[in-house]
């Protein structure tokens, strides 16, 4: 039998104890080469926490360290931007860590819009604030830890977005949401 | 045949129960699906060339788009396909784009081009990304690495998954029927061929 004929014979064969036995070494292979990073499960079930519907996960593309390394002498500061797409949204975030130990994420978000932008941190701590006229949102005083940002439509007058109150002719809440990933402060 | 594990208590039978729960109100069932796939949704993004911060950002990302899609997952036992396929889509689109960096960077650079020509031969993560225990390991890894790539990846993932679900994980990262299990498929047998014809294979420890 020439090699093909042998292969193509070994592969009709049931899966036997053998194969379970080469298998099961191929797993161990991988689990100790590439294993499942430790605290992957737990960012996923933190991001998965949500209490509020939404529409959209917008993608996480990190911008290299070096291209968005701050120039200049204030080597106390270091920066993180990522870059947070969605179908009706973009918006980039810089993390700036102090050495303080205080951290400041800025963001800008596209196109124009009025958003109310939510930030869940790990450990219970939420903030809100509403995106400027140039779309500029920022947060300060934030703690390290997982955070995920998510992105409100306000409508048009602010004064009818009242957290407390639930108007059952306003369109679904979860119109146009955008939520971000979990990410690292 | 004989059976790793009773055919009730395979991992997809178990994530499928999991979702269902889910799906009937029980917000912890989410989170059973989420422990009991996430190692089987790294292996199969890993094992499409996306580096390891990268793939973490994707494997949180389809969870995500699962809890946004939960309602449409109609029968729970898809989940496993709709997850194993949504993983592979994205860490497609995110090779693709890195490949397309990497060549934009190079027609910037024409200097660097030779590393942008060499990139597609990448996928499979090289030895300095993988970290090999003893010499049984290393032996294995030759013989993994010399399989054709859908092989490498339908390996890698099944590897991690238990014998009754392996036609139905084959199938959801896009081989076709028969590619594994109820009998043992091209691939695996190329492995067990390559494995039997080394002299240096000593058989496996389990």
């Amino acid at each position: 039998m020439d090699d093909d004929s042998t292969l193509a014979a070994l592969a009709a064969q049931p899966l036997d104890d053998e194969d379970a036995a080469v298998l099961a070494d191929v797993r161990r292979l991988y689990a100790e080469a590439d294993p499942v990073p430790g605290d992957l499960v737990g960012r996923v079930l933190f991001s998965v926490a949500l209490d509020e519907m939404f529409d959209e996960v917008a993608r996480l593309t990190r911008v290299p360290m070096e291209a968005s390394a701050v120039r200049g002498a204030d080597v106390s500061m270091r920066t993180e931007t990522l870059t947070f797409a969605a179908d009706s949204l973009t918006v980039v975030v810089t993390v700036a860590r102090m050495l303080a130990g205080e951290l400041r994420l800025d963001g800008w978000l596209s196109p124009t819009a009025p958003y109310r932008v939510h930030l869940r941190v790990q450990g219970g701590r939420e903030a809100e604030t509403h995106a400027d006229a140039e779309g500029r949102f920022g947060f300060e005083g934030l703690d390290q830890g997982l955070a995920q940002l998510s992105f409100y439509p306000v409508p048009v007058d602010p004064s009818q977005v009242d957290a407390g109150e639930v108007d059952p002719d306003e369109p679904a809440p979860s119109a146009g949401t955008v939520v971000t990933p979990v990410f690292e402060l | 045949m004989l059976e790793a594990e009773p055919e009730g208590h395979t991992l997809c039978h178990r994530a499928s129960t999991a979702f269902a729960a889910y799906q009937q109100g029980d917000r912890a069932g989410f989170n059973d699906l989420v422990e009991l796939l996430t190692p089987l949704l790294w292996h199969t993004v890993r094992s499409q060339g996306v580096d390891t911060v990268a793939a973490e950002d994707v494997v949180q990302t389809i969870w995500m788009r699962l809890l946004h899609s939960s309602s449409s997952v109609r029968d729970p036992q898809t989940v496993v396909k709709w997850l194993l396929t949504a993983a592979r889509r994205e860490a497609w689109r995110i090779s693709k784009r890195n490949r397309a960096e990497v060549l934009r960077s190079a027609a910037a650079h024409p200097e660097d081009r030779n590393e942008a020509v060499g990139l597609p031969a990448q996928r499979q993560p090289g030895p300095e990304e993988v970290l090999l225990h003893d010499e049984t390991q290393r032996q294995l890894w030759e013989h993994i690495s010399a399989l054709p790539e859908r092989c490498r990846e339908l390996m890698r993932v099944i590897a991690f998954a238990d014998r009754p679900d392996y036609a139905l994980i084959a199938e959801s990262l896009g081989m076709p029927v028969g590619s594994i299990g109820p009998t043992r498929g091209r691939c695996l047998a190329k492995l067990r061929q390559g494995l039997a014809s080394d002299p240096r294979w000593e058989g496996s420890t389990s």
